[in-house]
């Protein structure tokens, strides 16, 4: 957790801590709501708001919670600190029981499959009167009690209760800035480019409803202990929607938003009750409804981005213009465009198992086998029996016509799209019909047609999901192995720099990805890819849209990868760019291959001119790298 | 603290106007004549709890400690009222509810600090159990709302029915806010009861009642006091028409002789509240007038002071008032008998008297 | 009685109350196709179509006042998308539900001021006493709720297939920027469909208060089984969002008849199973379909 959060964290303990000496019991039974209610919004926030998955369901983890340990204290006479315990674990098995087959449902499915667990849980809560009494309830809750202090009157709960909002105000700012936080916004930002870097995005998806449900149980508990009297009304959809409404008008992109949000909103209900003068309830409750669409309308982004870009303003105001980097640092490695890149590269794809798997894979000499590879898209044949065998470190580009199927080829190896027929094998294992994560992990890295980054996320958080994603941290280990997990931050940071000064992106390090010009963007792309440390790397036009210049630099270091060992396919239209580099070339047409071989045999086959190249003469002999712009019909 | 907007609103209203009315009545005339001799302005502060729990506490809690009110009168709905007992009796505040659940004022030794006005609904059921076993009706269909209003009743009415013989044939639920209960009564047109019972408020009954009328149901209808309000007559229509049930004698005021010890007081709501606010006399409206002049009382015998205000309500003996006559004792907070309840039935559009029942 | 008498009852009940969702969550499919919105609020369409009526159904004769209410409603709805929607349109998909969830709060604010907590009543279209079919009823406006759904339903139908500018609205809903390139005004089809939306549920109201009673907080259960079924249909397809109100109506019915209390549940849950059991066919499929751009113009390539 970087210091300033830390600092905040703890000056905003302490604050609460003292409030019981300052303020009077209706303030601080206002401020116990609010702590309660933040509990339960910082799950939102973490669920909705970092990973990007709408939950309107979250009453339903609050009623469990809220239910169990109040039945287990009073009917069963457990204390209730043992109550809570079981509490929580109830709603991490419910949790679990229900995230996983509602977490396969996208967007407004997952909303309305939590929408339905809302009012089931709802529903229950009122039919299983043996359980639950029913309608009405039940009350006579014992209270907490610590060292037979009784924990019931406002000045000693509110103190308890700040415990627990820094206890989990804390859990959430280490998961949120952590490695776990990170691979959750690539999945919100862009699933299918974190899944096809190795992100196993339903387990990350997992965790944060596990993680929300659990904070939302808390808050149940709490709740339970502190009004002493359970019946089902509290926990309906209106609470849901309560709940979401405080998280995005704290701001959703920060767990301060939770405490926030529920601020704003209770204190607004708090005062709208009774201040404003002649007006009826009626019209307060209006009121309410008519600043909610307002805060929304022009505070999206809620009080917390309202904060930041504030703090973001003073920021370059206050800010000296850094100095220029140095141009002969040999503190950093050289950028790939020199000819020490490749020596850092060998150093890098030195450092782990991938020499294992390059010497495992050396006793083979075909790296990546396709055969009858077919896949269809509605009538559309795209791939039509496609045999291809990829040897081991060649370096193979794929061109031919638009709809000729390049780019489903990548496709299909990645797992993007399920062949119809045909199998796949890399190495020995078998590719065909495994989700594109699981293909990640054996060491097949692309970039895409259209530039695929995380858009707002920084160009140094966007190498790091790539270097993190076959392990992400659970989030209870944040705690648990707080001191290990700090410091694999710092190496994964210290090698991330690392990658992008070797793609000359380091002076941009702090910058959104979505900032960047496109031939930065590509470059990040490739840098994404380098960090996973690949057998095999798609490339999927990384020239297009580039200059002369740009062209050069992607080439050599496309080079320098290949130099290192990776097996490199290539899709391009750049004719000079592919002929330069490739060792074999592969012609596609209307799914079909229809040429494969040199690069010197491949511009002469009639078959190929006829459907791509063009005519001969027109082509006479091509200058080499660097010298014209593009080159396809 | 009544709930002013939110599902119990119905009944919130009304218990709002009547008291904002008695506020102004009696500060009108210079207020309350505490035992100092003096006249003091009497303030009601309200609060709406959206008939919401967290809500209720909130308020109480302001209306204690912010507002430092002498006694509390809440809340409209039992939950809300359960929610709230445990700020006054910390805070050791008098607080009289205008909900009718019997754990409000039971077990009377834990609730020193808390009254309530309304029957308990043990006494409304036994009131129409009384009138079931009068009319010779023992089997009977029941129908209840899946809410604490119908699932006390249905538990008075098992723990009850006994005593006079009845049997319910048919039992089913429904849940607030439906719009058909043409399923449930069908089952219990088909079965063979000799009367039904519907227990729920007046939106949820109005739709029961109409689709009684749908399916050609004749068997006698009776409802629920909750709907002792002439809006529930407007929204169900001539299909009320031959319905019977229990209610306070406010409904009938016209009918009620001058005999009766409640006769002045009802005189005096039945036209104070419509001459001011031109809506139908409740139930609930009734309610909140009792609940403010026991206080009221109270203040002029005991002052403001938290302990003595209780001590001089539990002292309630004998003061007529809407819901009928109350004397509170120290086991006794719910103070009326189930002869304060009269059964009347609708006919043309209007509620009427059923004299010998 | 048997149990498997009562069956006829709890279909009819079911078509009854099934015709009912699906009228609602017409209103959602049309705003969500051209606009991406889920409007939480559209249940209060539906009241604001019963109450309007109501009201205007004392002073004015029945068709009229329906007609003037359903406008009224159409208004509402248009001015609502252009207040608070379309200066937010640029915001997340979970800002504009939000959104709507405010919109929901002040139009149930303001149906309280102007009618109060009590309900109202609207004489059937027809009057007489219900018709018998077996060993069920089904009253005579229930046969009107049917009838007009069916009317309205074909009518969108035909609007969406057949009308110009019904083909500019599922274009709009199809790719907003490629509408935009042909000289369609995406922001004029939203304000269109909100319209037309709120219009379509008024009408909804209107023909369901003489059944059930025009209450101010009518709208959000209303609301939230029409979602349900529209979710059910597919949220695009106004055919799928009919189906899923019966279907939706039907269970409801049949889980009463078994066992009142869980009514609800038994919705719900098989709702649940149902939507697993598509995810597993269906998104999968629609994975390898179209899910990225790249993939999409793979054909093309």
């Amino acid at each position: 957790m970087r210091r300033h959060q830390f600092i905040l964290w703890v000056l905003t303990t302490v604050g609460f801590l003292l409030t019981p000496l300052v303020l009077g019991i209706y303030e601080l039974t206002v401020l116990d709501f609010i702590m309660l209610r933040s509990i339960a919004v910082l799950g939102l926030v973490l669920l909705t708001g970092l990973t990007g998955q709408v939950s309107f369901g979250q009453a339903a983890f609050v009623a469990l919670g809220a239910y169990t340990s109040g039945i287990l204290s009073t009917r069963y006479g457990l204390s209730p600190w043992l109550s809570l315990v079981i509490a929580l674990v109830v709603v991490a098995i419910a949790a679990l029981l229900v995230g996983i087959p509602l977490l396969q449902l996208k967007g407004h499915y997952l909303a309305l499959g939590t929408l339905a667990l809302g009012l089931i849980t709802s529903n229950g809560l009122v039919e299983l009167h043996g359980l639950t009494g029913g309608p009405s309830g039940f009350g006579n809750i014992p209270a907490f009690s610590v060292f037979g202090l009784m924990l019931t009157d406002p000045p000693t709960y509110t103190a308890f209760l700040a415990l627990c909002l820094a206890l989990s105000l804390g859990l959430a700012l280490l998961v949120a800035d952590g490695r776990l936080g990170r691979l959750a916004r690539a999945v919100r930002e862009n699933e299918l480019t974190a899944e096809c870097l190795g992100v196993h995005a339903t387990g990350v998806k997992l965790q944060m409803f596990l993680l929300a449900a659990l904070l939302s149980g808390l808050s149940g508990v709490l709740y339970a202990h502190m009004v002493r009297f359970l019946n089902p009304t509290p926990f309906d959809f209106t609470t849901s929607v309560m709940l979401l409404t405080m998280a995005v008008v704290g701001g959703m992109t920060s767990p301060w938003g939770a405490l926030l949000g529920a601020a704003v909103l209770t204190v607004l209900t708090e005062a709208l009750r009774s201040s404003v003068p002649g007006t009826t309830a009626e019209q307060q409750v209006i009121l309410f409804g008519a600043l909610l669409v307002l805060l929304l309308i022009f505070w999206p982004q809620g009080v917390v981005g309202a904060l930041q870009r504030i703090a973001a303003r003073l920021r370059t105001g206050l800010r000296r213009p850094s100095p220029p980097i140095a141009a002969d640092s040999t503190a950093q490695p050289p950028g790939f465009a020199s000819a020490d890149g490749g020596r850092w590269l060998q150093a890098f794809f030195g450092q782990d198992k991938a020499t294992a798997q390059h010497a495992e894979a050396e006793k083979a000499t075909t790296l990546l086998q396709l055969s009858k590879l077919t896949c269809r898209f509605g009538g559309l044949l795209a791939l039509d029996q496609l045999d291809l065998t990829v040897p081991l470190g060649a370096l193979l580009a794929i061109i031919g016509p638009n709809g000729a199927g390049k780019t489903t080829v990548f496709n299909a190896i990645t797992g993007i799209v399920q062949p119809v027929v045909g199998t796949m094998m890399l190495d020995g294992h078998v590719l065909t019909g495994l989700p594109p994560y699981r293909i990640a992990r054996y060491g097949i890295a692309r970039t895409f047609q259209n530039v695929e980054l995380f858009p707002q996320m920084t160009c140094l958080e966007n190498v790091l999901v790539a270097l993190e994603a076959d392990a992400p941290q659970h989030f209870w280990n944040m705690v648990l192995r707080f001191r290990q997990t700090q410091q694999q931050e710092q190496e994964a940071q210290a090698q991330a720099r690392q990658i992008l000064a070797f793609v000359g992106l380091e002076h941009a390090q702090g910058t959104a990805a979505g900032d960047l010009p496109l031939g930065q963007q590509r470059a990040l792309e490739l840098a994404r890819a380098i960090a996973r440390r690949p057998q095999v790397l798609l490339l999927d036009e990384p020239a297009s849209g580039l200059n002369p210049a740009e062209r050069q630099q992607i080439a050599t270091l496309i080079q320098h990868l290949h130099a290192q060992g990776l097996t490199i396919m290539l899709v391009e239209h750049a004719m000079d760019f592919v002929m330069a580099l490739a060792n074999t070339i592969v012609v596609l047409n209307r799914g079909q291959k229809i040429a494969e071989g040199t690069p010197e045999a491949i511009r002469q086959d009639p078959a190929v001119i006829a459907a791509y190249l063009g005519n001969p003469e027109q082509l006479g002999s091509l200058p080499p790298l660097a010298s014209r712009s593009g080159g396809a019909t | 603290m009544l709930s002013i907007t939110g599902g119990a609103s119905t009944l919130g209203m009304p218990e709002r106007n009547t008291l904002q009315m008695l506020q102004d009545m009696v500060n009108s005339q210079g207020g309350v004549k505490g035992p100092d001799g003096q006249m003091h302005r009497l303030d009601v502060v309200i609060y709406d709890d959206q008939s919401d729990e967290s809500q209720a506490v909130l308020a109480t809690t302001r209306l204690i400690n912010q507002d430092k009110v002498a006694a509390v009168i809440c809340c409209t709905t039992s939950g809300a009222t359960m929610a709230a007992i445990d700020v006054a009796t910390r805070s050791q505040v008098p607080l009289i509810s205008l909900a009718t659940a019997a754990g409000i004022a039971h077990p009377v030794e834990q609730r020193h600090w808390i009254f309530k006005v309304p029957w308990d609904d043990s006494m409304v059921i036994e009131r129409i159990l009384q009138y079931l076993q009068s009319q010779k009706l023992q089997r009977i269909g029941l129908l209840t709302v899946s809410t604490e209003y119908g699932d006390s009743a249905r538990q008075a009415f098992e723990s009850l029915r006994g005593k006079y013989g009845v049997t319910i044939a048919v039992s089913d639920r429904f849940n607030t806010g439906t719009t058909d209960v043409t399923t449930q009564l069908n089952r219990i047109r088909v079965s063979n009861v000799q009367a039904v019972v519907v227990w729920a408020l007046p939106p949820e009954t109005a739709v029961a009642v109409k689709n009684y009328h749908d399916l050609g149901m004749n068997i006698p209808l009776i409802l629920s006091h909750g709907v002792a309000t002439k809006a529930f007559i407007d929204a169900a229509g001539p299909a009320a028409n031959g319905a019977t049930l229990p209610a306070g004698k406010i409904l009938v005021v016209n009918a009620i002789p001058a005999s009766d010890p409640q006769y002045e007081a009802l005189k005096q709501y039945s036209q104070l509240y419509p001459q001011r606010f031109g809506g139908p006399l409740t139930t609930f409206g009734g309610h909140a007038w009792d609940a403010f002049w026991i206080v009221e009382h109270a203040l002029e015998k005991a002052g403001p002071d938290h302990a003595a205000l209780r001590d001089a309500i539990e002292q309630t003996k004998n003061f007529a008032g809407i819901t009928g006559v109350f004397t509170y004792s120290p086991t006794d907070h719910v103070g009326l008998a189930p002869d304060s309840l009269v059964m009347v039935t609708i006919q043309n559009g209007a509620f009427q008297l059923l004299s010998s029942q | 009685m048997e149990l498997w008498q009562q069956v006829p009852q709890w279909i009819i009940s079911g078509i009854t109350v099934g015709t009912i969702y699906g009228l609602v969550a017409l209103g959602f499919v049309v705003i969500y196709s051209v606009t991406r919105v889920i409007n939480i609020a559209q249940g209060e369409f539906v009241m604001l179509g019963a109450m309007l009526t109501i009201t205007l159904a004392n002073s004015l004769p029945l068709v009229p006042a329906i007609v003037l209410a359903v406008l009224a409603t159409a208004a509402v709805g248009a001015v609502i998308e252009r207040v608070a929607l379309h200066p937010a349109r640029r915001a997340a998909t979970v800002i504009l539900i939000m959104i709507t969830v405010g919109i929901d709060i002040v139009l149930r604010g303001l149906a309280l001021i102007i009618w109060g907590t009590q309900p109202y009543a609207l004489r059937p279209f027809t009057p007489g006493p219900p018709i018998l079919i077996g060993t069920g009823v089904i009253t005579r406006q229930a046969l009107w709720v049917i009838g007009i759904a069916l009317v309205a339903l074909l009518v969108c139908f035909g609007f969406f297939r057949f009308t110009l500018l019904g083909m500019a609205l599922r274009a709009c809903a199809a790719n907003p920027l490629a509408a935009r390139l042909v000289g369609i005004k995406p922001e004029r089809m939203a304000l269109l469909a909100w319209a037309g939306s709120a219009g379509l549920a008024a009408l909804g109201g209107a023909v369901i208060a003489p059944i059930t009673f025009g209450t101010s907080a009518m709208g959000l259960d209303l609301g939230l089984r029409g979602f349900v079924a529209a979710v059910m249909g597919g949220l695009e397809s106004p055919v799928g969002a009919v189906w899923g109100g019966l279907v939706l109506g039907i269970l409801e019915s049949v889980g009463a008849g078994l066992s009142s209390g869980l009514k609800d549940v038994i919705a719900f849950f098989v709702l649940l199973v149902v939507l697993i059991l598509r995810e597993v066919n269906v998104t999968r499929l629609a994975r390898q379909l179209m899910h990225r751009p790249q993939a999409r113009t793979a054909g093309g390539q």
